[in-house]
């Protein structure tokens, strides 16, 4: 479901005029087949607490399009033309806030342009060149309105319809905005009829085969996801079946939740075949060690030529044995392992 | 090119100013300072594919900076110069895509102030030392070279310098004003190359490696001094053959002795540069990499893995015919 937002009822006008609004909230929420009209009145802080109480209010919302009027900073940018925002940014009080927002890159015939949202109206041709260098185009909500998103990440567009090109005659642009507001909401219903029919694709959920045998735990599902994910890069031309023996350990006696964990080692062992490699082979050098009840660590980061051993001895039999197998242990193999000796 | 240039007013009339604008054809936005703009909000990485804006000014403050330790030949004291920011080629393992908060293109023009900087450097040199400054440290040196138009200023400096040693560092073809130059032994003109496999999956928009080498092959043919970066390597499954094979279609075109030096560097990234990475490559590759994400924040290979590449391309390097002596680990120590 759509949420279209506007600052004023004017910019909306010809939405009401097209599309079967159905008053939901006073004046200021509208429903319509597919999704929502707030208008959100201006400034930062009015549409910062209407878009995120409506976002709260209606989980079903998967888009964000604000749809409004804007000025240009862009000396080549025309009155009445619509604007895709690339990016939107913040200015308070003549200070630009780090902060910035990425709409989403819609293939749409218009120019592409960053906004800045401003908590002044700029109205001088002096303004407009001070604020030039951050964007093209300036308004007064759109930064509030990805700020709400801000949560949500939900993905936003906004197309914006120039309204005025900053200079000595701006005073009077309230007035002459208002008394164009058909025109130019007739040209963001346009540029939004554009778009209608662009929906999202929803997210590819993660498929393995036999996936009802296994059990993934919350953390193991994402874990399964990036894994897959990966194992799709790494290789490209091969099923995920072709890569894992998924029969054997369906069929093998392991609980739901060990198979699954078997099916993340085998993904582990296909992304990592350095480290896994790296590891048996210190597994194998070490198991006399081992076998006599010590337990021997690495660096987990093969940065360093260190063996860590830890073990408790009762009687001085152990002592001997643990002795024999310290003795017999390959040092210099386990550096070279551990130094990276081998051919790549 | 650029979507709009802004130049500060102060350089407004400086002659490389002009030039770098006549070379352009475009009418700049003055503004007061550079710092008032540049980076002060945060500009997606990937908006410089379509929305590509050029800043002229001053560099302010310290010009040379001292290298980190393993930057270049051991022995003697590296220092980098910050002539411009941001580069053009857009490569997925780059670190300027978390550095500065914007793509936008800085050029700096008061070389002088850069060159006066060296000069006091040189002079508190040890006479048995040789002090390098390297250009291209937040930029490519070469790239854009025929429009910031100051490599003949270095030139003269560096004759002027003979003890001191200059490097121009590139991933472009663009040798256009190294080869209007009269040879100089401290000036090196030194090239980042990969195998042809990773440099068309992840060097977007660099020139491929065959076009590099010939450009190197001219410098060479007139004498210009010249360096490899093997670096960033990174893991395959082929890589020993696949520098085999770059290593041969250089020595078809250079003889392999003829290198300054030749540097290696396995791929490594700080905590910012791979969220950039993970952001605005989703799909690439680098992501399924083995890497360690230690908690001093560098991700890396592991030490065994680092190790085993470089000394595997080391040795490579040696039986290929490259001066043993001037191989040298990039940031390893």
């Amino acid at each position: 479901m759509q949420l279209l937002t506007f600052a004023h009822r004017g910019e909306a006008k010809a939405f009401f005029e097209h599309l079967e609004l159905e008053a939901i909230d006073g004046n200021t929420l509208y429903k319509f087949t597919d999704g929502l009209v707030l208008i959100m009145g201006e400034g930062v802080f009015d549409p910062l607490s209407k878009v995120s109480k409506v976002l709260a209010l209606y989980p079903e919302i998967s888009e964000i399009i604000n749809l409004g009027v804007a000025g240009a900073l862009n000396p080549n940018l025309n009155k009445d033309e619509v604007i895709q925002v690339r990016s939107s940014y913040l200015e308070l009080e003549g200070n630009p806030q780090f902060h910035s927002f990425t709409m989403r890159n819609r293939d749409l015939p218009f120019k592409k342009e960053d906004c800045l949202t401003s908590s002044r109206r700029v109205l001088s041709k002096e303004q407009a060149q001070k604020l030039l260098p951050f964007a093209g185009i300036v308004d007064r909500e759109l930064w509030a309105v990805a700020r709400a998103n801000k949560e949500n990440k939900l993905p936003m567009t906004s197309l914006k319809v120039i309204s005025d090109i900053p200079s000595e005659e701006s005073e009077q642009i309230c007035q002459v905005v208002k008394e164009s507001a058909l025109k130019l909401s007739t040209a963001l219903y346009n540029a939004w009829s554009q778009i209608d029919g662009d929906q999202l694709q929803p997210e590819e959920k993660v498929s393995i085969p036999y996936f009802d045998q296994f059990h993934f735990t919350r953390s193991m599902s994402s874990t399964l996801q990036k894994r897959c994910h990966q194992l799709e890069i790494k290789f490209p031309d091969n099923k995920l079946e072709e890569l894992i023996d998924f029969n054997s350990i369906v069929e093998s006696e392991m609980r739901p939740k060990e198979k699954a964990i078997q099916i993340l080692d085998e993904m582990n062992r296909l992304i990592n075949p350095y480290r896994i490699s790296v590891e048996e082979r210190l597994k194998k050098l070490t198991h006399g060690l081992t076998s006599t009840g010590l337990t021997c660590s690495f660096d987990p980061h093969l940065e360093k030529s260190n063996l860590h051993i830890k073990g408790t001895f009762s009687n001085p039999n152990e002592l001997k044995k643990v002795s024999e197998q310290l003795s017999k242990f390959d040092f210099e193999k386990m550096k070279s392992i551990l130094e990276g000796d081998d051919r790549v | 090119m650029f979507e709009k240039v802004f130049v500060e007013t102060a350089v407004k009339d400086h002659p490389r100013t002009l030039h770098i604008l006549n070379k352009l054809k475009s009418d700049p936005v003055l503004i007061g300072s550079i710092e008032d703009y540049f980076g002060r909000v945060r500009k997606p990485y990937l908006q410089k594919r379509d929305n590509l804006n050029l800043f002229i000014g001053n560099k302010k403050g310290q010009t040379v900076k001292e290298a980190p330790n393993a930057y270049g030949l051991a022995g003697d004291p590296h220092f980098y110069f910050v002539h411009s920011y941001n580069c053009i080629y857009e490569c997925e393992y780059c670190y300027l895509q978390g550095y500065f908060n914007s793509p936008d293109l800085v050029f700096f023009v008061n070389h002088e102030d850069m060159a006066k900087e060296m000069e006091l450097i040189i002079s508190k040199t040890p006479k048995d030392k040789t002090p390098w400054f390297h250009a291209g440290e937040f930029s490519d040196s070469l790239a854009l070279s025929h429009i910031t138009g100051e490599i003949s200023f270095y030139f003269d400096f560096f004759k002027a310098h003979p003890n001191a040693k200059l490097e121009f560092r590139t991933k472009s073809a663009n040798t256009r004003e190294i080869e209007k130059m009269s040879p100089l032994s401290n000036v090196i003109t030194t090239f980042s190359l990969s195998p042809q496999e990773r440099t068309l999956k992840t060097d977007k928009s660099c020139p491929p490696a065959s076009t590099r080498i010939l450009s190197m092959q001219k410098l060479y043919k007139a004498g210009h001094p010249l360096g490899l970066h093997f670096d960033p390597i990174i893991h395959t499954n082929n890589l020993y053959e696949e520098y085999e094979q770059l290593i041969d279609d250089i020595s078809e075109k250079i003889p392999l002795e003829y290198f300054e030096y030749v540097s290696l560097g396995v791929v490594r990234f700080t905590k910012d540069v791979y969220r950039q990475v993970q952001l605005n490559y989703p799909n690439s590759d680098l992501l399924t990499e083995e890497f360690i994400k230690p908690e001093d924040g560098k991700i890396r290979y592991p030490g065994s893995l680092r190790k085993n590449i470089l000394k595997s391309i080391q040795k490579l390097c040696i039986e290929k015919g490259f001066v043993e002596d001037k191989v040298y680990l990039c940031m390893e120590e």
